[in-house]
């Protein structure tokens, strides 16, 4: 439901709003007769803090008038869309922490075929060669044609 | 006389030819863009912001500007050929033109609504011109105060007019100020909220954070379904030319359109997806024959894509004469230019007038290039939108992760931008809108440093921003904006108490 949403992210919200508050608050608000580091992340820290109390009041609010017939989307709309997400999350940092290892064009390279493989599935052919494409290309592109200094793995890719 | 002198400069920048290639370049992506839904204007100008840096000032505007309005030109075809809007601004387009595809007029539709964006964006141009030195010379007696307020105004108005609750929007835009502290502080340079990253030193920097935001996290939101194939219109496209009547029918929408949104680009938030839906119930209302919109109408193509690309152009005035940005396309055009060493604002015209004639004029080319790109080449866009989605999607995450090392060969930056991605994912499943965010993060700064001046001058006094009348109007308005959703309650509540 959607006040589930609402207080959900109200009351996240409430705590990033205090921990910039407190932070900013030992940053000192005077400075030189104007303003010091602490004014301005303590005061908007306060408004978010405000607002988000706002709004977990009104997502409260409507739990007790709650029209049901207005049905909200679910979260995930297909059953594994989480795993979806959460592989597509994992193989980026897995792309980040491998780049240092094993260079741009290998770690392109396994990165495409997972992807290609592993969210949607593509046939086998399809996933080769698009990953092979991709990465010799970029490859060129980047390193060669733009000469980015991309990672170079212990290979010196 | 001034004004040729301008044009001379403009045309003579505009088409030095590396100049001409590069806006070439910018408004071929922006139409591919445009095509390819699910990768919106604000997005591919984020993907795009890295390779802005080995190019000068006046390129990189070029460039990222081309990219923008050259989107409103490509999400049409999409529109209309496919019923998928490429981005949000041709939502609109697809209600009557998707109507005149399947009647078999896609061609007209397209004819038409190709020649009504190359209006409106050369009419907004042409405003541009005219109206940039007065407005220029207006801003120049600004002072700190007035920025602030300017600011503070140009923050009220998006989250005013940005969709969903106000309430959600002014959070996002509280968020942004307070990702806009983290880094060394200008005024005494010590360091905030950095947790001993030498790297945040900077700030966050602009370009992950949006790359994040708005490219991760888009195909975050786009793989949560399977992804079939999609169908392109079968209907062969004969006859590319509009009739005379259509002609005929489209002058008074098109002309309509312009205006809507030359002013409504220009007021902070206005952007240009809400000129197309105001010219389209405009057009309707106005209309003989409101039973036809709908049907496949030929005004209810016109008017729309007149009014997105007016309301593109209209966006750049308060960014290139104020250098306040509108809404987070030219949040992060202001960013990218900030990179590149300029400072936007009214001097922005005195000290660098060949960026701005040089944008102006290739301006008017990229409009000119754009009607010849979209006219004879459709068939080469309906091929594009064959690629299939899980084809696309790794392509833009490594886009996305090259680009972000690529600023300071740093892998800090990458995961900068993956966090954001995921934050981006969630505010937008949770339903908050991360315009305002984008805006605040770069206005955050450069409100702070304005306000501490105005300080400075008024020797610690805050009535100094109410005291000086332009500021006070800005403020005034503000306010009033701000507190309208309770004054409308307030008002609820006395009437039906009586």
């Amino acid at each position: 439901m959607k006040r589930n949403r609402d207080l959900i992210s109200s009351l996240s919200w409430i705590v990033v709003g205090l921990l910039f508050c407190v932070r900013g608050g030992e940053y000192g608000f005077l400075h030189l007769g104007t303003l010091g580091p602490g004014f301005f992340p303590f005061t908007a820290g306060l408004i978010l803090v405000f607002l988000s109390l706002m709004l977990l009041f009104s997502s409260i609010r409507r739990k007790i008038g709650d029209d049901e017939s207005i049905r909200e989307k679910r979260f995930f709309p297909e059953r594994n869309s989480w795993k979806r997400l959460l592989l597509a999350l994992l193989s980026l940092l897995a792309y980040i922490f491998c780049l240092k290892y094993l260079g741009f064009l290998i770690t392109t390279f396994l990165f495409m075929m997972f992807l290609l493989r592993f969210i949607e599935p593509q046939k086998w052919v399809t996933v080769l060669v698009a990953a092979i494409l991709t990465s010799t290309i970029s490859y060129i592109i980047f390193r060669l044609w733009l000469e980015v200094q991309l990672p170079r793995g212990i290979l010196g890719l | 006389m001034d004004l040729l002198n301008n044009l001379y400069m403009a045309f003579h920048i505009a088409m030095e030819p590396s100049n001409l290639f590069i806006c070439f370049i910018g408004v071929l992506i922006g139409t591919l863009v445009g095509v390819l839904p699910g990768l919106g204007p604000v997005a591919s100008i984020s993907l795009l912001l890295p390779i802005t840096f080995t190019l000068t000032p006046v390129q990189a505007i070029i460039i990222l500007a081309g990219i923008f309005y050259g989107t409103q030109y490509g999400g049409s075809t999409t529109s209309i050929l496919v019923n998928i809007p490429g981005e949000a601004a041709s939502v609109v387009t697809c209600l009557d033109g998707y109507q005149m595809a399947k009647k078999g007029r896609a061609g007209p539709a397209l004819g038409i609504s190709a020649f009504g964006s190359f209006f409106g964006g050369t009419f907004t141009v042409v405003m541009l011109m005219l109206l940039a030195p007065p407005l220029v010379g207006f801003a120049l007696r600004f002072g700190p105060p007035e920025k602030a307020s300017l600011m503070f105004f140009g923050l009220t108005m998006v989250t005013y007019l940005s969709g969903g609750s106000m309430i959600k929007a002014l959070m996002m835009a509280s968020f942004g100020l307070l990702l806009g502290c983290i880094g060394n502080d200008v005024m005494t340079s010590l360091p905030r909220f950095t947790f001993g990253f030498l790297q945040l030193g900077d700030g966050l920097g602009i370009v992950p954070v949006v790359m994040g935001l708005f490219g991760i996290s888009e195909v975050f939101l786009n793989i949560e379904q399977s992804l079939g194939k999609r169908e392109v219109v079968k209907t062969r496209i004969k006859d590319l030319f509009p009739t005379r009547q259509d002609w005929k029918d489209s002058a008074g929408p098109i002309a309509r359109g312009s205006l809507i949104g030359f002013f409504i680009g220009l007021i902070p938030g206005g952007g240009n997806i809400i000129p197309s839906f105001i010219s389209y119930a405009l057009e309707k209302r106005i209309s003989k024959h409101p039973e036809r919109f709908g049907t496949g109408e030929i005004r209810g193509v016109a008017a729309p894509e007149t009014a997105n690309n007016a309301g593109a152009g209209g966006t750049f005035i308060p960014l290139l004469t104020l250098g306040i940005p509108c809404n987070a396309t030219m949040a992060i055009l202001l960013g990218a230019l900030i990179m590149h060493g300029v400072t936007p604002g009214p001097l922005l015209l005195k000290n660098h007038p060949d960026l701005f004639w040089g944008v102006v004029g290739s301006m008017y080319l990229g409009n000119v290039m754009l009607l010849i790109l979209n006219l004879p080449l459709i068939g080469l866009w309906v091929q594009v939108l064959r690629i299939p989605y899980p084809l696309l999607f790794p392509l833009i995450f490594l886009f996305c992760l090259v680009g972000a090392y690529s600023l300071h060969n740093s892998i800090f930056d990458m995961i900068i931008m993956i966090i954001f991605g995921v934050i981006g994912y969630f505010t937008q499943k949770f339903q908050y809108d991360a315009s305002p965010l984008v805006l605040a993060f770069v206005l955050g700064p450069l409100l702070e440093e304005a306000l501490s001046q105005s300080l400075v001058l008024s020797g610690g006094s805050i009535i100094i921003f109410f005291i000086r009348p332009i500021s006070a109007i800005f403020l005034i308005i503000s306010f009033f904006f701000l507190l309208s959703p309770v004054l409308l309650k307030l008002s609820k509540i006395v009437s039906t108490a009586k």
